[in-house]
């Protein structure tokens, strides 16, 4: 059989550091992936879409947004939704998922909060059950597959897990919790073990896999990374044939955004241009990137002028969204920057006191305040015209 | 500029042409007269220089004369860079004609004219006429010099020019300023002095909102939780409660119960009858006995009754007898008690007697007093008149003595005086001789003596002859003139004394003295003798005691006559009298008190048998009805039922009171459950029932609310809006943050702007005030003078204290001012542009040393600026010593 494998969508999660409307639209993504993962489970022939916990991102979700994910499921019609709580969503007496069963749920869209084999389709002769491992609480202390050793069912029958949590030995990311064994897909005799819970998509083993967020939602970055590109935005279209068989497992894209982390370090203002080209490069659409940029260096006040101007702009607005933090930029005025300001007078006194203040680095916080109030004057004087 | 000449035809006051020539390069005093037209010559400098002759402005036509209204026309002759200008102006409005010529030849008419006056002056022009500048600061018009130095803006720009070609450019120039202030805006538009204002102040407003937005989701969110839980644990009590719970069981226990309770209540009802007819028997029987009991005791008390009564009648008659007897003893008491009372009163009658008859003898004894008193008087009058007898007889006075002793000691003078001069005539003559010898026919008393000879002596010696001796003596018939007056004043003056010589008025003196003191003695024992008593209303005086005596004799009289006495007893026996009556009282007082202490007894005892026979005598009438009471009683109960039967009928009952308690014991053996303890068995357990409905339907109701609070919360998505909440908070942080940052930025850049331009105005103003300087130690040394960014004068500082500008006084205020314009045109003259100053009228207000200073201060700044001083004030400004002015008449 064939089916998507995916998990930690959060839908409803928001984006505090980005402006409203950027804000908006990254939400506004995590929503429509369902429609991206239906849409990928019908062009790839599969019937059934497994998300192993975080569909949503918290238990308190409004109504909308709940409905809005049920009712993008519905609608693919050929299309078995299999959704798990997960430690964003996990189960509670009538909480979210009670409220989702009382909705009225599509006939294809089937929740599963408790622990136990249910059979989901048949493959010709063989049965297919999934084994849900469930979450009931944030973060537990016991392998909540470990039932699946033992849990019975027929002969021939192709199991499939689904759970949310680290896998023990693989490090973790953030709070590690909620281990499973590593070998829980051997030990239970599953044909695979679809877990969830990291945003990054990984292999664990042959029949253990994590599929990632398929919307990114973090500027953070694979180990040993080979790009800017940050994790997530992908789900893994799965192949089972026979309870024995390994599976064919293959990323797919899905997210709408594609979340970049780019350091630079500028040591003179003619680099402004190359982090241009960089940026521009990132993709022939760039109302789909979203950047992390992180700057340091030092730069002269027109060097930072050019930078304003070229970078948070220029490329700035052409960006879906972009994160910039200054404080590693450090303003170098150089004696051309000062006589721009004026060659002499008070404005001048005033400039080269200003620079002064800026190098003393015994007090970084005057520093700095003394290095944007010399950027400021420059502006000024360039806001008043050229000098009479 | 250095004016030269000013030439004046019909301007203004002045009707033909008048001239001002010879005005020198330092200072020159043109003095004249009030109204000789010194303002005008300002006005009229002024006029050809910044006023168009084709102008037409009011106060152009205001040159004309008021009266003539002829064309008037000034003419200026100045030096300025090594030429001499001469600009003649014609003001006729539209016809006016301006013509401006150089002493190498150029000439300039009208516009061109103009023109060339404000390029060569350095002022702006305009249609109407130019702008002073710079020299409306150094040419004071009359009654302005007080002011302020104040430069108009193009008088500041042009002393700005000067100074930045001095300090160098200390401004940024116009954008410069502008600088300063668009960072101030900036900062204005984020933060005022009371804190952030505009987007600063909504992103606070709005961070405050959001705070609490979360704050309130924050707990609506737990709500919802506890919400989830409680539903939870009520699912699970409800599930409990319905599960431990078995209808059908209970409803039969309770079935059991009930039929249990109605045999329960069948044998209750039974044993409560038996109970009462028991209750009834043994009522009954109690109450035949209590009869039997009741008769028998009525017998036995009336026989007691009787018995008391027979004793009480003996005791009656013994009461009455003892009443007697202590009836007895109590008169008897009395009588001897009545006695003694009697008596008692008759001895208080004879003491009171008594005292009435030592007022008597008292009374006798001060009239007794008083007479020996008034005896004594008598006699010492009568001493008294024998003393002023003998005191009379005598004549010889203390005054008498003292003329005697006068008298002799003048003549025991007189002798000596005489003797000092006589002739000493001794004789030394036989004692048979004697006889023979006389002197001046007296015979001589002694053989040998020597006498004094004062006048012509005659010895006669019987049977010799005389000798006459006549001493020479001057003044001799005075000498002898004296002593004779003295002789006789010692006659005259024992004749007056009554004596012989001196020594016997002596002693008559003091006898006359002792007579007098004696007499003196005897005036005084008389007035001891009645000193009056002032308690006795006795005034003092012999007279007054003879008053106060009569009326004592006469209260003696009749005191004796109330007390029927012939006469006063003594002393003696009346005291004697009195003590023995006293004794008497005593005695009887104390046999009083025995009498009645004795009397007490027998009254006590006759009080006591009167209450005993009282009381005998009620008890003796009440036992007599109580007893007749019983026995009617006793009669009438026995009239009714005889003893015995009474006895037979109380057995009867009692048997069957018997016969009754057995049945009843007999029922209480069988009795099984009462009916009290299955009612509560049966109470609880339905109870039970009920409690279990309850709680089904409380749980189920609970149930329900929390379900249906928590499907009307879950649709809101409170997470959902908690997590946007949070965002919008954490944006509105980090906005805040920002805006701060920006704020402390923006300050910084004005803070340091404002620092450096401050700085730099002082480095600008120094010029003008190292130019005022010496000339402000000249006239108020140690004093400092403080000048604005305006060259405004603000201040000046004196020992270290600051004096703002407008709190000087007037005259300081104007030599502060003319000094400061000194500088500016000294500055100007720096800049290769020599500036004339004008003072008309000014130093109006300065005293005597100060003028004398600023006319220093003026010559001094007059070796390098031109000033041209315009007053009325002849003998002041002489002493200025400065070149004269004239204004002449042109010929």
């Amino acid at each position: 059989m064939k089916f998507i494998h995916s998990s930690d969508l959060q839908i409803g999660k928001v984006f505090g550091y980005f402006e409203p409307e950027v804000a908006s639209a990254l939400q506004d993504a995590r929503q429509a992936v369902v429609r991206t993962l239906g849409e990928a489970a019908v062009k790839s022939g599969a019937t059934t879409v497994l998300i192993s916990g975080d569909v949503y991102e918290k238990q308190q979700m409004s109504q909308q947004t709940l409905a809005r994910a049920i009712e993008n499921m519905r609608a693919f019609k050929s299309v078995q939704w299999h959704l798990m709580p997960g430690n964003h969503d996990h189960f509670r007496e009538n909480g979210l998922w009670d409220r989702i069963v009382r909705m009225q749920l599509p006939s294809n869209v089937t929740v599963h909060t408790q622990a136990g084999a249910v059979r989901i389709v048949d493959e010709g002769d063989a049965p297919v059950f999934v084994l849900p491992a469930p979450l009931r609480f944030t973060s537990s202390a016991d392998d909540l597959t470990a039932y699946m050793d033992k849990e019975a069912t027929p002969e021939g029958a192709i199991r499939i897990g689904m759970a949310h949590g680290s896998i023990q030995g693989f490090g973790s990311e953030d709070e590690a919790s909620n281990y499973v064994a590593p070998s829980r897909a051997d030990s239970a005799g599953l044909s695979y073990l679809a877990m969830g819970d990291w945003h990054r998509q990984m292999r664990v083993n042959d029949r253990c896999w994590y599929s990632g967020t398929p919307e990114a939602d973090q500027f953070k970055l694979p180990p040993n990374p080979v790009s800017s590109h940050c994790n997530g935005g992908s789900a893994l279209l799965v192949e089972v044939n026979g309870s024995n068989a390994l599976p064919v497992v293959a990323p797919i894209p899905t997210g709408r955004y594609q979340w970049h982390r780019i350091e630079k370090v500028l040591t003179e203002d003619a680099q402004v241009d190359l982090l241009e080209g960089d940026l521009r490069a990132l993709d022939s659409d760039l109302s789909k990137i979203v950047v992390d940029l992180r700057v340091t260096g030092a730069v002269s006040l027109a060097g930072r002028k050019k930078f304003d101007e070229q970078i948070l702009q220029s490329v700035g607005a052409a960006l879906r969204g972009l994160r910039f933090d200054e404080a590693g930029l450090v303003l170098n005025p150089t004696d051309q920057d000062l006589d721009e300001i004026d060659h002499a007078g008070f404005v001048r006194v005033a400039a080269d006191r200003l620079k002064a203040m800026a190098a003393v680095l015994s007090d970084q916080g005057q520093a700095s305040l003394a290095a944007l109030a010399l950027k400021r004057l420059y502006i000024e004087h360039l806001r008043q015209g050229t000098r009479s | 500029m250095k004016i030269r000449s000013i030439e004046l035809t019909n301007f203004c006051k002045f009707v033909g042409t008048f001239r001002v020539d010879n005005i020198g390069d330092n200072v020159n005093v043109l003095v004249g007269r009030n109204e000789l037209g010194k303002s005008t010559l300002l006005k009229a400098i002024n006029g050809a220089i910044f006023e168009k002759a084709k102008s037409t402005a009011a106060h152009v036509k205001a040159f004309r004369h008021f009266v003539n209204g002829t064309v008037p026309e000034v003419k200026l002759a100045f030096d300025i860079d090594g030429k001499s200008w001469t600009i003649h102006k014609r003001f006729a409005g539209q016809a006016g004609k301006s013509t401006l010529t150089c002493s190498d030849g150029r000439l300039f008419e009208d516009d061109a004219a103009e023109a060339e006056l404000q390029r060569l002056l350095g002022f702006a022009g305009s249609r109407s006429g130019g702008e002073p500048g710079i020299w409306g600061t150094l040419w004071v018009q009359q009654g302005q010099s007080f002011g302020d130095a104040a430069l108009d803006e193009h008088g500041q720009r042009t002393m700005q020019g000067c100074l930045e070609a001095q300090v160098g450019l200390v401004t940024g120039g116009t954008r410069g300023q502008k600088i300063p202030k668009a960072i101030k805006d900036a900062l204005e538009t984020l933060r005022s002095s009371k804190g952030p204002r505009g987007k600063f102040k909504d992103a606070m407003d709005r961070l405050a909102e959001s705070k609490q937005e979360t704050t309130d989701l924050e707990a609506k969110r737990q709500s919802v939780f506890q919400l989830m839980e409680d539903l939870a644990r009520n699912k699970r009590e409800l599930k409990q409660e319905t599960d431990s719970w078995d209808d059908a069981a209970h409803r039969r226990e309770v079935e059991a119960e009930r039929t249990k309770r109605t045999v329960a209540a069948t044998h209750a009802a039974e044993l409560r009858s038996a109970t009462d007819a028991a209750k009834l028997a043994c009522e009954r029987a109690t109450q035949a006995r209590k009869s039997v009991d009741d008769r028998a005791k009525a017998v036995a008390e009336l026989e007691s009754l009787e018995l008391q009564l027979s004793d009480l009648s003996t005791a009656s008659a013994g009461a009455v007898a003892a009443k007697a007897d202590a009836q007895a003893s109590v008169d008897t008491g009395e009588a001897k008690l009545s006695d003694l009372r009697s008596k008692t009163s008759r001895n208080a009658e004879r003491a009171r007697n008594l005292e009435r008859i030592r007022a008597i003898v008292s009374l006798n004894g001060e009239i007794i007093q008083h007479q020996l008193t008034l005896d004594k008087a008598a006699s010492l009058e009568c001493e008294a008149g024998k003393l002023s007898e003998l005191i009379g007889a005598i004549a010889t006075t203390d005054a008498a003595v003292t003329r005697i002793e006068e008298a002799v000691t003048e003549l025991s003078a007189a002798d000596a005086a005489a003797n000092a001069v006589a002739t000493t005539v001794s004789f030394a003559l036989e004692e048979s001789a004697l006889p023979s010898v006389a002197l001046d026919g007296k015979a001589l008393d002694a053989f040998a003596t020597s006498l004094p000879i004062l006048g012509k002596t005659v010895i006669t010696i019987q049977d010799v002859g005389a000798i006459t001796v006549e001493p020479q003596i001057k003044d001799r018939a005075a000498l002898v003139a004296r002593r004779d007056a003295a002789h006789e004043e010692v006659k005259a003056a024992l004749e007056t004394a009554g004596v012989m010589d001196l020594a016997a008025a002596r002693t008559a003196a003091a006898q006359r003295k002792e007579y007098l003191r004696r007499s003196a003695d005897v005036g005084k024992e008389l007035a001891n003798l009645a000193p009056g008593n002032r308690t006795k209303k006795l005034a003092a005086g012999l007279e007054a005691l003879k008053g106060h005596l009569g009326e004592l004799r006469g209260r003696l009289r009749v005191e004796m006559e109330k007390c029927g006495l012939a006469e006063i007893p003594g002393e003696d026996d009346l005291t004697s009298d009195i003590a023995n009556n006293h004794a008497e009282g005593a005695r009887f007082a104390a046999e009083i008190e025995t009498a009645e202490a004795e009397l007490a007894g027998p009254q006590d005892a006759l009080a006591q048998a009167d209450k005993k026979l009282l009381s005998a005598r009620e008890r003796l009438a009440g036992l007599n009805g109580t007893i007749e009471t019983k026995k009617a009683d006793l009669a009438a109960g026995r009239a009714g039922a005889s003893d015995e039967q009474l006895t037979a009928s109380a057995e009867s009952l009692e048997r069957d009171a018997v016969a009754r308690d057995e049945q009843l014991a007999e029922k209480l053996r069988g009795q099984g459950e009462t009916v009290e303890a299955i009612d509560a068995r049966i109470k609880r357990l339905e109870g039970a029932a009920a409690n279990h409905q309850r709680s089904v339907a409380n749980l189920g109701i609970e149930v329900t609310r929390l379900t249906a609070l928590i499907e009307a919360n879950e649709g809101a998505g409170v997470e959902e809006m908690l997590l946007a909440a949070e965002a919008e908070r954490d944006r509105l942080t980090n906005a805040i943050a920002e805006f701060e940052k920006e704020a402390a930025v923006l300050k910084l850049l004005s803070e340091t702007l404002e620092a450096a331009e401050g700085e730099a105005k002082t480095r600008y103003l120094t010029p003008v005030i190292s130019r005022v300087e010496p000339y402000l130690k000249m006239l108020l040394p140690g004093a400092n003078i403080v000048l604005d960014e305006d060259l405004r004068i603000a201040a000046i500082q004196r020992a270290g204290q600051r004096e703002d500008f407008d709190v000087l006084s007037g005259g300081t205020k104007e030599q502060l001012a003319v000094l400061t314009r000194l500088a500016f045109a000294e500055l100007l003259l720096g800049q290769g542009r020599p500036a004339t100053v004008i003072l008309d009228d000014a130093l109006a207000f300065s005293d005597d040393d100060r003028i004398e200073s600023m006319f220093d201060v003026l010559m001094r700044a007059g070796d390098k600026v031109q000033i041209i001083v315009l007053t009325c004030r002849k003998r002041l400004f002489t002493r200025l010593g400065a070149a004269p002015l004239e204004i002449r008449e042109a010929a």
